[in-house]
């Protein structure tokens, strides 16, 4: 298999979305640029319009850095993107842009919705004149609805924070006393963001493959933060028909123990007996079946103050182990077990991801050098394909950089016509 | 006056009474479904929610481990059970076995697209790998999901589960606070990334067949589509050698931006750009604090001094507020402060029941209960719910009659030899008490 779908091998095999044309105007928001980067990555060519002086994204960095004027951020999405300067402020910048969109596959944007319709830039005006456009919006409470014209900007704390997932993430206090890390929590990475921008392309490559039949465009709107509450799933059907507002269980699950975090001899582990039988093994492995006499089935080990001492018991046994030692027990526990597994996974730290092997050698993540920005760690598309694989071309681009290719080639702009738009800043 | 009629528009445009008369964007294709727990049947939910008909096949007597994921059970399915499938058709057949896994080659043989999520290898062995149902269909594009990959050196054999993957990826190490261990997401949250990511990069192998006639292979790994969307994270050891850390809820990269307890519950309160942060300073009545040099810009607000006793600021001008005065300062200056909300909020907002996106659903089978709907909302081919999940085996007559052509005698034959099957008499698999047979597909 890995002859098959290596992507060492990718440059020379075909893209499978080289045919599109993508214009991706979003502004202080990854969801739009991670929903480009899905595209770009599988061979779209995706033109990024920035404002003059760049997106505000590109400020969206640790503690401020920046490498050669752009946020750490950014560097990582601004991937095999075409990168423009337009100013939509301006008529003529207005214009421009909808000359662009005349002839592009997909238009995204997560500007306040009404702003692009205000410019005459919205789906309604540009389906005229481009029926087969697929226009992509991404705002945190959408297109329409009762909160959809609020005013607050996009961010992806709100997206986190409304999906539903925030409610039910973290630890719970240990006593009476207010703890500021027993709170609800959010996701360190921009993960509303990620999420939205993946709905985003899923939207798009789904009204696209509609296209193939209805023959035009249509627009897609994606809330992040709606995309995000599939990952809370159930929540709303546990409230009504059990009026039970599901909350957050630290490092258990609501439903089911053991699938929680246990500290082992070198570091914490993910330490799963799913089914009854998994669970009875476990406990023999441990030396304790009474446990398992105890609270035998599933449902009787679900109460979490159940959990929080069988918890404790487990884990002086975990913290006995290291995570190979438990994998060993665990696998020769397994064989002889007819149904249910143990299953023993690691939770590392960052330096167990970057030094591992394996992810070098599949080209997940790995030292990249980018024609502007000089040798960046950074992580490859995550999909193997046998036959269109995505990759990566260049990383980053300044604002701008692409000014004089673009302009040239999507609508014959030459040296003098973008010098005397510079100089009147509409470029 | 503009803005207004533009919401109007899109309120007609969106029209959620109008779903069902529009058409389905994925109707034409055919999957089949041959995972269990999440990462490869959420993928093919997410295909059928936009019109794809996905065929499940469960092993029989037995079906995929959401059926029994509690926390509680109704109309003998468990809640998860209940809430994550959508449209589906559910069959039972034992691929394996031979002569299932042959009857599997035939409806093979009529599919589009095949998602798996079992250990790597496990198909082959069965005679159902990519490498011999390419020779029975050369347009199957053939999408293997699971924790580390098809191959490689580090936990290709092992099982993975979506906790495995916070683990192991790093999601869990910068999540949570610096004084507590690394944080577990209370939602599959990597589940159900892969599942978009997976759903989406089969829709990309299809443009591609469209153009070629080509099928391929697709290999998602939950972890990798992980490590792919922790954003700045190894970008930022590379340049500096230093490791990103849990920095609790504050954001280190968007200042400010962070949760507040407020009297009555959290809120998440960010100003992103220097526009919404000078809106904010209006709101704290501190207008100033957006003119000066430590604050007027965001690369100034990220710095250590800065961040810290901003965010200190706003966390005690906010404890005074409630949720409801956060919000509405929000919306009128122009900067993002939302609920911290919960599945009881969910069932209240009546901003998430206009879109769908609470989707109020009654089941052919098990009746009225609330789902979350189809996130992308597309204005001519809207995705939508008919049913969620059947008893295991519910379509065996639709699928291997309709689809197959199987005699009666011969489905009661493979029946008696338990190559296909139903459900045992058991929460989860089998039907609700007293159950008719409405809701099969034939």
């Amino acid at each position: 298999m890995r002859e098959f779908d290596h992507p060492a091998h990718a440059f020379a095999k075909p893209e499978a979305l080289d045919d599109l044309l993508v214009l991706d105007c979003s502004q202080a928001s990854f969801a739009g640029l991670v929903a480009s980067s899905f595209l770009a990555e599988l061979g779209a060519e995706v033109i990024r319009i920035e404002p003059p002086g760049g997106d505000p994204a590109r400020h969206f960095t640790p503690f401020g850095l920046l490498h050669q004027d752009t946020g750490l951020g950014y560097l990582v999405e601004g991937r095999n993107k075409f990168h423009v300067t337009l100013n939509l402020e301006t008529p003529e910048g207005r214009e421009l842009l909808k000359m662009l969109a005349t002839k592009a596959d997909v238009l995204i944007e997560t500007f306040l919705p009404g702003r692009m319709d205000g410019w005459g830039l919205g789906h309604r005006q540009l389906a005229p004149v481009n029926p087969r456009l697929i226009y992509c919006a991404l705002y945190t409470y959408g297109q329409f609805g009762p909160r959809a014209g609020c005013g607050q900007p996009n961010a992806d704390i709100t997206d986190q924070a409304l999906s539903g997932v925030t409610f039910i993430t973290g630890f719970l206090p240990d006593g009476p006393a207010t703890d500021p890390s027993a709170v609800p929590t959010r996701q360190g990475s921009w993960h509303g963001w990620a999420l939205g921008g993946l709905w985003g392309a899923f939207g798009i490559l789904t009204a696209l493959h509609a296209r193939s039949t209805l023959g035009v465009g249509q627009f897609v709107d994606v809330s992040p933060a709606e995309a995000l509450m599939r990952s809370a799933d159930g929540a709303c059907a546990w409230w009504e028909l059990d009026q039970f507002v599901r909350a957050r269980v630290g490092n258990f699950d609501t439903a089911i123990f053991p699938y929680a975090y246990f500290r082992s001899k070198d570091g914490y582990v993910l330490l799963a007996a799913v089914m009854d039988p998994a669970w009875k093994a476990l406990t023999a492995l441990m030396g304790r079946p009474e446990l398992a006499e105890q609270h035998p089935t599933v449902l009787s080990r679900k109460a979490l103050e159940v959990q929080r001492r069988l918890h404790r018991e487990v884990e002086a046994w975990t913290s006995t182990l290291t995570f190979e030692e438990m994998a060993a027990k665990a696998e020769a526990a397994n064989r002889g077990l007819e149904m249910g597994v143990i299953v023993v996974g690691r939770v590392v730290d960052l330096p167990d991801v970057i030094k591992n092997d394996h992810y070098r050698d599949r080209g997940t993540l790995a030292v990249f050098t980018d024609p502007t920005y000089g040798d960046l760690l950074i992580q490859f598309p995550f999909q193997k394909m046998s036959a269109s694989p995505p990759r990566l071309k260049w990383t980053c681009r300044a604002p701008g950089q692409d000014n004089a290719h673009v302009y040239a080639k999507h609508l014959g702009l030459g040296r003098e016509t973008l010098a005397d738009l510079g100089a009147r800043k509409i470029v | 006056m503009a803005a207004q009629s533009y919401f109007d528009w899109t309120a007609r445009l969106f029209d959620p009474t109008k779903i069902f008369g529009r058409p389905e964007a994925l109707r034409d294709l055919r999957v089949l479904d041959l995972g269990t727990i999440f990462l490869g049947p959420t993928t093919t939910t997410y295909l059928a929610e936009y019109g794809a008909e996905v065929i499940k096949v469960e092993i029989p007597g037995v079906g995929d481990t959401i059926r029994a994921l509690g926390p509680t059970y109704h109309w003998n399915m468990s809640l998860i059970g209940l809430s994550e499938p959508k449209n589906k058709y559910f069959c039972g057949l034992d691929v394996r076995k031979p002569r299932g896994a042959e009857i599997f080659t035939r409806l093979v043989a009529r599919a589009d697209v095949l998602v798996e999520n079992f250990r790597a290898g496990t198909l082959e062995r069965w005679g159902l790998g990519y490498r011999q149902l390419r020779e029975v269909n050369p347009r199957l594009i053939y999408s293997a999901h699971n924790g580390f990959g098809q191959w490689g050196d580090y936990g290709t054999g092992r099982p993975s589960y979506d906790a495995i993957a916070q683990g192991e990826s790093g999601m869990a190490a910068i999540s949570g606070f610096p004084s507590r261990p690394p944080l577990k997401s209370g939602g599959y949250i990597g589940d159900y990334l892969g599942a978009v990511a997976g759903a989406s990069t089969i829709l990309a192998a299809l443009h591609h067949r469209m153009r070629t006639g080509e099928g391929q292979f697709i290999e998602i790994a939950q972890v990798e589509a992980l490590i792919r969307m922790l954003d700045w994270t190894w970008v930022y050891h590379g340049l500096t050698g230093r490791y990103r850390l849990r920095y609790g809820n504050a954001d280190v990269g968007i200042v400010p931006s962070d949760i507040v307890e407020m009297t009555d519950g959290f809120v998440a309160i960010s100003a992103p750009t220097d526009q919404a942060f000078a809106g904010l300073a209006r709101a704290m009545k501190q207008p100033d604090l957006a003119q000066d040099p430590r604050y007027r810009t965001q690369l100034a607000r990220a710095k250590d001094e800065n961040r810290e006793a901003l965010l200190k600021a706003i966390r005690d001008w906010a404890r005074g507020l409630t949720t409801a005065d956060l919000v509405a300062l929000g919306d009128r200056h122009g900067f993002a402060a939302a609920r911290v909300a919960s599945g009881k909020d969910h069932c209240a907002d009546a901003h998430l029941e206009t879109r769908r996106t609470l989707w109020r659903h009654d089941d052919p089978i098990y009746g009225r209960f609330p789902l979350y709907g189809p996130p992308a909302k597309l204005s001519a081919t809207p995705g939508r719910v008919k049913w969620t999940i059947k008893p295991i085996g519910a379509d065996n007559d639709f699928v291997f009659r309709a689809l197959l052509g199987l005699a009666p005698p011969e489905i009661r034959t493979l029946e008696s030899e338990g190559i296909i099957g139903r459900w045992a008499d058991k929460p989860g698999q089998k039907p609700p008490d007293g159950w008719s047979g409405e809701g099969k597909a034939l």
